[in-house]
């Protein structure tokens, strides 16, 4: 019985890794169309590199994930600080509208929020699709992930700590700032790097939130990917999951550092 | 309580505390004075609302009704922050990203004394406790009689007029909290603390204080010295939860004479409060006595040996007289002297209960 | 002693801006799509006057969008199927092994890959000269016209969405009580019993929160139909996604858009009814 389900996880595992494995093979493979393995060349991730517009697209993905991620992890460690604690009117609502994002598919809330700002365009003159309405297309999704992930941590604190803090003459912001804030930060810490990896990763809210000029690099992957297998794809999928891999194995080993 | 002691040396005085939970009474109309210098017990079982009265001292907890007087002034709806009170919190509350030194330190920080000062005080704390070296490690390496003592330094290192612990003990194994309850009564005597100490554990409060208060539901049912408390319980309840009690039911026939399923007792005269009506009798099994042949004392009755335990020192009777069930407890003399001897199961032996040794309490409904 | 929330106001306020944010950018858009499935369709697609429910009425009789519909639910239903038969087991082997961490690294590594190189990676292994026809030719079978297929889009819907699986089932197996399976084993429960019995109720949270998480999403996808399963409408994130492009009906988009949130919030409701009342106390 342990045996098998030993083979099974790592089946599963395999099934998990072995595609990803290949699109990283494959990128260093001579053959045309990247389909087989043939020779090892780089000349992929030097047409990459030549890409000027790749450096843009780069840049416009940062932009959005660093303000989306700072916006969503103030608000929603604030949310679930509120939510954690009190107990007022609407709050069934604001947990149903919390839960909203998680559990409707992407496109859902993409074009909800495409018609939102074309609404707000035509009726009221807000903003033409740009990076600023990419930004708050992600935190819609982002604010629900730092709240729930906070609110986890904050429902692991003993309230007896803050309530020591208060019994040795801390007023209420002491307690907060020396005790209840200290002790959350790894819950805002991994909150926000979640937000973050999320808005890098977004490509449907992007899709329908982004104007001209506001191209991100998930953006250029699906129009290129619209157009077919390509061997500099295939490197530049490389890199991003080589991206990804780094940071989850440094926040990994961050982790494991401390006690 | 004379109004008269109310005043100057009192450090800590409720009156008429009332805390309700939904349609719940958790406390129902509690006075209290605790005095200047004095080690003073709540004890009561769990949720008789002991802890919720803790919080309410500390400012942790706002009563519906009554008020909290501190060192003479009415602080009932002071902020926590600004009560000259600190608590032992019974799972110690310790904070996990601070040092031992942090911990202790915390309270004076939060008051901005000099860095000198608080290196100062936080060092003679630790001292006191015997962690001096220790200040640098973090709550989750040290054991827990060290940590109760953590906890215990950080709340005496702000001075408080009145120490707040509640159940600091419970935590740890029986000869830790032997020990550390020693060392509890040589600091309060040495510093001159008020203690206010909440516990279910009777052994604990009649060891530890100069006086203490049974709570039960809410209510206080008796405040006094533990021998007082422990000699004269004023009701059942009482008398069961200190110690251990015989409680005998009754019937009251005039001065000093009670019917029960005993036969004819007597007690005391002018113990009754009334000269007819439901009592109870009760009496400490060490205040039992046996005999095997009958003896020529008045309230001795008939029963047999259901079971011994051995305790080392004493021999543990339960016995049965006319269908009530008593325990007796006598010392283990090894001896065949009358009153003495030692009993095996199935006997059948004389129990006496001497009159002055019983205690009358009113009747109660069951509870 | 249950120590109790109290009211207090600046705590309450905290959740204000949040509270805003959210009103704004999810309840209000959710309300503007379904104030616009009410339009008509004016000549570039927008929405116009007269106002009315028959963008539903049309996708009600419309066979087309049925199909499409119960298309989708079946992927939806058979990916949470197939993601629990792989999942459970997997979530069980993690939390027994000594590498916890390890194994965890390996599938939340996936899990944060970005999900168009996931989908990227099917579309290479599924061509005809890809490497899963190259196995299979030196098994001497084949080559198979995997691209486009339904069968496509259901292994790469599967192997997207397993993640969200496994991770919130985990979550709950790692606090199974042990000592409820040895009570009932010691009670002379068969293993299979004392299992069904003991631990499975015990992780249903987590397997409500694993379909929540991988059924409506799954079912409402378009991005792996429209790269792996050739372009024709086959989901209904697919009809939705072309109402907005192409065919220019925003309305009708937005009532189909309307019917899957409608779904999505009655599984959430379910949800919540059946496990969240012990989560939020009293």
């Amino acid at each position: 019985m342990r045996r098998l389900l030993a083979l099974h996880a790592w089946a599963a595992i395999a099934f998990l890794w072995l595609p990803m494995v290949a699109v990283a093979l494959l990128s260093f493979s001579e053959s045309r169309y990247g389909l087989r393995l043939e020779g090892f060349t780089l000349r992929w991730y030097a047409n990459l590199a030549a890409d000027a517009r790749l450096a843009e697209y780069l840049r416009n993905t940062l932009v959005v994930a660093l303000a989306s991620t700072a916006l969503a992890t103030a608000l929603g460690t604030l949310l679930a600080l509120a939510l954690a604690r009190q107990r007022f009117r609407l709050r069934a609502a604001l947990e149903g509208l919390l839960y909203l994002p998680l559990v409707v598919p992407d496109v859902v809330l993409g074009i909800a929020l495409l018609i939102l700002f074309t609404l707000l365009r035509e009726w009221l003159g807000g903003p033409q699709l740009s990076l600023l309405t990419v930004t708050l297309g992600h935190t819609a999704f982002q604010l629900s992930y730092v709240t729930l992930v906070v609110r986890a941590r904050l429902s692991l604190l003993d309230p007896a700590l803050e309530e020591a803090a208060r019994d040795l003459g801390a007023t209420p912001w002491q307690a907060f700032a020396h005790v209840t804030l200290p002790l959350l930060a790894p819950g805002i810490g991994a909150g926000a790097l979640l937000a973050l990896s999320l808005s890098l990763d977004d490509f449907v809210i992007t899709f329908f939130t982004a104007g001209s000029g506001s191209t991100t690099l998930p953006l250029y992957l699906y129009s290129s990917l619209k157009l077919g297998v390509r061997p500099e794809i295939h490197a530049l999928s490389t890199l991003l999951m080589g991206s990804t891999i780094l940071a989850l194995l440094i926040g990994y080993l961050h982790a494991r550092k401390r006690p | 309580m004379a109004e008269a002691s109310r005043g100057a040396s009192a450090a800590l005085d409720l009156r008429g505390i009332c805390r309700r939970y939904g349609d719940q009474v958790v406390l129902d109309g509690v006075d209290l004075e605790v005095l200047e210098g004095e080690f003073f017990s709540l004890l009561g079982p769990s949720g008789c609302g002991k802890t919720t009265l803790l919080r309410i001292i500390a400012g942790l907890e706002a009563p519906d009704e009554g008020r909290v007087f501190l060192a003479g002034r009415d602080m009932t709806h002071t902020p926590p922050h600004l009560r000259p009170v600190n608590t032992v919190f019974q799972s110690y509350a310790l904070f996990p990203h601070l040092t031992v030194a942090g911990n202790v330190a915390f309270g004076l920080r939060m008051r901005r004394l000099p860095k000198r000062e608080i290196r100062e005080r936080v060092d003679a704390a630790l001292d006191l406790v015997g962690l001096r070296g220790l200040a640098e490690r973090r709550p989750h390496q040290l054991s827990g009689g060290q940590r109760q003592r953590v906890a215990l330094a950080r709340a005496l290192v702000n001075e408080p007029r009145v120490l707040l612990l509640d159940e600091p003990l419970s935590a740890l194994d029986l000869a830790l909290r032997r020990e550390l309850r020693l060392e509890l009564v040589r600091l309060q005597e040495r510093l001159g603390l008020t203690c206010l100490f909440v516990t279910h554990d009777q052994e604990e409060a009649l060891v530890l204080s100069d006086r203490l208060a049974v709570m039960e539901r809410g209510r206080i049912r008796q405040v006094g010295s533990p021998e007082a408390v422990y000699e004269r319980p004023i009701s059942p309840f009482v008398a069961r939860f200190i110690g251990e009690a015989n409680l005998i039911p009754g019937e009251c026939r005039g001065d000093g004479r009670a019917l029960t399923p005993l036969g004819e007792l007597e007690f005391p005269a002018g113990a009754a409060p009334k000269s007819s009506g439901p009592l109870w009798l009760a009496i400490r099994p060490e205040k039992l006595r046996l005999f095997r042949t009958e003896p020529a004392q008045p309230n001795r009755v008939q029963a047999r040996v259901e079971g011994i335990v051995y305790t080392g020192s004493e021999n543990r009777y339960l016995l049965d007289a006319a269908g009530i069930r008593l325990l007796a407890e006598t010392l283990n003399h090894d001896s065949e002297e009358p009153g003495h001897e030692e009993f095996a199961a199935g006997e059948t032996l004389w129990v006496v209960l001497p009159p002055e040794r019983l205690v009358v309490l009113a009747d109660e409904p069951p509870g | 002693m249950s120590r109790r929330a109290e009211r207090t106001p600046w705590l309450t306020a905290l959740a204000l801006p949040g509270a805003i944010w959210l009103a704004a950018l999810v309840a209000l858009p959710a309300l503007a799509t379904a104030l616009i499935s009410l339009a008509s369709r004016g000549p570039f697609g927008e929405p116009v006057p007269p106002w009315g429910l028959h963008n539903y009425a049309l996708l009600l009789t419309d066979p087309l969008f049925a199909r499409v519909l119960t298309r989708s639910l079946l992927l939806g239903a058979g990916t949470t199927l197939l993601c629990a038969l792989v999942g459970y087991p997997l979530a069980f082997h993690i939390a027994a092994s000594r590498r916890q961490t390890l194994w965890l690294l390996a599938i939340t590594i996936p899990f944060f890959v970005n999900f168009l190189i996931r989908v990227y990676a099917w579309m290479l292994l599924l061509q005809k000269e890809g490497l899963v026809n190259a196995a299979a030719a030196l098994l001497g079978a084949g080559p198979f016209a995997l691209l486009p297929s339904a069968l496509a889009v259901w292994v790469a819907t599967v192997y997207t969405f397993l993640p969200f699986f496994v991770l919130p089932v985990y979550a709950v197996v790692e606090r199974i009580d042990w000592t409820l399976r040895d009570a009932a084993l010691d009670l002379g429960a068969p293993p299979l019993r004392a299992f069904t019995a003991a631990v499975l109720p015990q992780t249903l949270p987590g397997l409500a929160a694993g379909a929540a998480l991988v059924f409506v999403p799954a079912a409402g996808t378009f991005v792996i139909a429209d790269l792996l399963g050739g372009g024709k409408i086959t989901l209904i994130g697919n009809l939705i996604q072309l109402q907005f492009g192409a065919a220019q009906h925003w309305p009708l988009g937005a009532a189909a858009s309307t019917v899957l949130m409608a779904l999505a919030l009655l599984g959430l409701a379910v949800c919540l009814r059946a496990f969240g009342a012990r989560e939020g106390g009293r």
